[in-house]
């Protein structure tokens, strides 16, 4: 399915145009437009989504001339009308049933594989939490314990006990998730590429 | 503009227009329905249009799938939505890789608190002080700087969430059938739950280093609850805790269970509604109240249903 990648400078140029006139704003809305699409096929299934979606905007990039002087709209739409085209010829990447199965149980020729990327896992957690202030780090810890409690409205009550609004206590575990996992991702990759 | 909230945390303006009850409803179900594969295909095309062109949209998805993997790993999803959870969101490695981190995270509050409950742990209040001092702290800095309209969107935006968690969550009542089922003295079936046709199983101790095959059974049609009778319990604790585990998390915590002799020696007797089992393989874990307030590890039990008729 993947063709090959034909963005050149000039092309990128112009569909940053088409975007907007100032080129950072422009950059922004390219990212936005490129990360968002990645989550859309990934929700869809696809763990091949970054290469589908540089097919989109290859495909987009070949009409770039065309949709400057004619399309008004927002450009994101009209990559979403491609992705879809995309999603329908690349056809849903049916997930093998172990890809929820593997998360608990591995298969038992995996044993040693499994254990290291467990210990390499912890390593990175605590990396990635050492890295965080004291107060987060215990926010995090202790939010997760709270969760565990099975008190269905634990986030009221966490909120009503730290004595935030439930919603600043949701924006800012937020935060710090999406902190984390970018920490832990990278270093997992860290970690895989010292490996390989 | 940005704000800063009475905490001085800065907040987005999208996240301030996010207050609206109705709004913040319709954004949580519709997100959770799309990420639950609930929606039909009109419907998802909607919503990720939405998505690439809406940041404040953008924003708010992202953050209930956050907490969506988080009420998967801690057990907080029905198993109807845990089933389409498996199906439909853990379908690509970068998914499940997020759900590991959250799952690693979990485990990590887990060993930070052990070995006490977070209810009695000293490590648990001293974290907790901490916290509110430091937003204390915070607060005293700013705490005038919102401004009241605010406040109230918050106030209202907070009771609509006690609301809609407090009506989504179907395990609410189930767990509230499962201590009802536990608190009754043990041997007296008065109540109405315990006169439900009952399935009991004995289970034995796993012992270390044992091998073999977990205990297996079939709950068969029309018992409503399962009796584990669990044998090798050791006397001299003020009462015991059994935590039900999957592979995949806990399942349920009981404490303040009691031992009973019984002709098969000495045992501890839980009833569990039959809704809390699936074809699956289950851990139990025994621990003992000790007098030192300290729970003691009992027995390790494993058995696996083999069937829901």
């Amino acid at each position: 399915m993947r063709k090959q990648w034909t963005l050149t400078q000039e092309a990128f140029d112009k569909l940053l145009a088409w975007f907007d006139s100032d080129r950072e704003r422009a950059g922004k809305k390219y990212e936005d437009i490129r990360r968002n699409l990645i989550k859309v096929f990934a929700w869809r299934g696809f763990d091949n989504a970054e290469d589908l979606v540089d097919e989109t905007i290859n495909r987009v990039n070949q009409k770039v001339d065309e949709l400057t002087e004619n399309y008004t709209g927002d450009p994101a739409l009209y990559f979403y009308g491609v992705a879809k085209k995309v999603m329908l010829e690349s056809g849903r990447q049916n997930p093998p049933q172990s890809l929820s199965d593997m998360i608990a149980a591995p298969p038992d020729n995996n044993i040693g594989t499994e254990s290291d990327e467990r210990e390499r896992m912890c390593e990175c957690l605590d990396k990635c939490l050492a890295q965080l202030p004291q107060t987060d780090r215990d926010l995090v810890l202790h939010y997760y314990q709270e969760a565990k409690q099975r008190k269905i409205d634990f986030r009221k009550e966490m909120a009503q006990q730290l004595k935030l609004t439930q919603n600043t206590l949701r924006v800012k575990m937020h935060r710090l998730r999406m902190r984390i996992h970018k920490c832990m991702l990278l270093c997992l990759q860290q970690g895989s590429d010292e490996t390989d | 503009m940005k704000q800063i909230d009475e905490n001085c945390m800065v907040i987005e303006p999208h996240l301030l227009r996010m207050n609206p009850m109705n709004e913040i409803e319709q954004k949580e179900r519709l997100t959770r329905q799309y990420l639950l594969g609930e929606l039909d295909k009109a419907e998802r095309e909607q919503f990720e249009v939405r998505f690439i062109t809406d940041p404040v949209f953008r924003d708010a998805v992202l953050m209930v799938e956050d907490e969506l993997i988080e009420d998967y790993v801690v057990g907080r999803l029905s198993a109807s939505e845990r089933e389409k959870f498996a199906k439909n969101y853990l379908t690509t490695p970068h998914q499940v890789q997020k759900l590991r981190i959250t799952k690693a995270l979990s485990e990590r509050a887990d060993e930070h608190f052990a070995p006490h409950s977070y209810s009695s742990a000293s490590t648990a209040q001293e974290t907790f002080a901490r916290l509110r001092d430091f937003f204390k702290d915070l607060r005293a800095w700013k705490a005038r700087r919102l401004a009241l309209a605010s406040l109230i969107l918050l106030a209202l935006t907070m009771l609509f969430l006690i609301v809609l968690l407090r009506r989504n969550d179907p395990r609410n009542a189930l767990y509230q059938e499962l201590v009802e089922l536990n608190t009754q003295p043990s041997n007296v079936n008065t109540s109405p739950a315990m006169r439900s046709p009952m399935f009991t199983v004995t289970l034995a101790p796993v012992l270390v280093r044992e091998v073999g095959e977990a205990k297996s059974f079939s709950i068969p049609a029309g018992a409503s609850v399962v009796q584990l009778r669990l044998n090798g319990v050791i006397g001299g604790y003020r009462s015991y805790q059994a935590v039900l585990r999957t592979d995949e998390g806990e399942v349920f915590t009981l404490s303040g269970l009691r031992a009973n002799n019984t002709n098969d020696g000495r045992q501890v007797i839980i009833n569990v509604p039959t809704k809390f089992f699936q074809r699956r393989d289950y851990q139990l874990k025994l621990s003992g109240l000790a007098d030192s307030g300290q729970y003691e590890a009992i027995a390790d039990y494993t058995f696996r249903v083999s069937g829901v008729t």
